[in-house]
């Protein structure tokens, strides 16, 4: 579902006439009591609109987890990071729009056309664009240093993918030869692999956003794919802060 | 938003909400819901991922 923030505020208007608190009164200051921007200010021109699965909530509370350490740790990357450019549905039978406002893909698969959304912020407020994308291209993706083997659904034919970046929100990925695996790239199940080499690109995830504070200046990654290898090689040099738009200090 | 990182603790992570998160549910409330997530473990990882 589309709702451009114009549609979603003249909604919110006619509903703040029967709410004790308008939406966009919500989060009125930050965690650390500074001052924000109206809601307005914070969302996308075209905010992703979720459907609720059972009745919409309201804000408040605390989730609790427990885990109990070595591989079920991947469930907090799962439940605080699983933000990618697109994602898996909640059935696994295709894949939505996330981070992306959109995506196409030229027809023998070499081309792949991003479109982020605009007004789209990190949660400190600072724009989110292909600025960001270009730099996990360049000092991630192309780094030696952080990613030892690279991001193999980044690759076809033997050559790295390049980078375009059109504009402030739009990037495109360019491949020597057809790759289907682009936008299969998140970690997911083996079914999902299998769709993928039939090629049925439409249906999959690609990139994963990650933003990593080692001490400073910050890296801003944007991690494709099986995004556990640039994840594991950066831990293996150092102890890191990981944060992606929605988990990021 | 992590305001305790995996790592920076050995007994649990925090995560805040963030006030520019990019999703909103079909009544305009921004997500997420919670306020904040804790995650309690109870084994040190030597790597987090």
């Amino acid at each position: 579902m589309n709702l451009s923030r114009r549609h979603f505020l003249a909604a919110g208007t006619a509903l703040a006439g029967s709410l004790a608190l308008p939406a966009w009164a919500q989060n009125a200051t930050a965690s650390n009591g500074a001052d924000l921007p109206p809601l307005s200010g914070r969302l996308p021109e075209n905010p992703l609109v979720l459907t609720p699965r059972d009745r919409a909530g309201k804000q408040g509370g605390t989730w609790n987890h427990a885990l109990v350490g070595g591989g079920s740790l991947s469930m907090l990357f799962r439940y605080q990071s699983y933000e990618p450019t697109v994602r898996f549905t909640p059935d696994w039978s295709g894949v939505t729009p996330n981070v992306a406002e959109k995506f196409e893909v030229n027809d023998d698969s070499t081309v792949y056309t991003f479109t982020l959304r605009k007004g789209m912020k990190w949660s400190d407020g600072h724009p989110y664009t292909t600025e960001d994308v270009q730099f996990w291209y360049e000092d991630i993706f192309s780094s030696t240093d952080l990613t030892t083997t690279g991001q193999t659904f980044w690759f076809a034919g033997g050559k790295p993918a390049e980078l375009e970046v059109v504009d402030a929100q739009v990037f495109k990925v360019k491949f020597a030869e057809p790759n289907g695996f682009l936008p299969s790239s998140s970690p997911g199940p083996i079914r999902t692999r299998s769709r993928a080499r039939r090629n049925i690109i439409s249906n999959s995830s690609t990139s994963n956003i990650i933003r990593m504070r080692t001490s400073s200046p910050r890296i801003v990654a944007m991690i494709a794919g099986s995004h556990y290898s640039s994840v594991n090689a950066a831990c293996r040099k150092t102890m890191f802060t990981f944060r992606t738009p929605n988990v990021r200090r | 938003m992590f305001t305790i990182a995996p790592g920076e603790d050995t007994e649990r992570a925090v995560a805040v909400r963030n006030p520019y998160y990019w999703k909103v549910d079909t009544e305009g409330t921004q997500l997420p819901i919670s306020t904040a997530s804790t995650t309690r473990w109870s084994a040190i990882p030597r790597c987090f991922f």
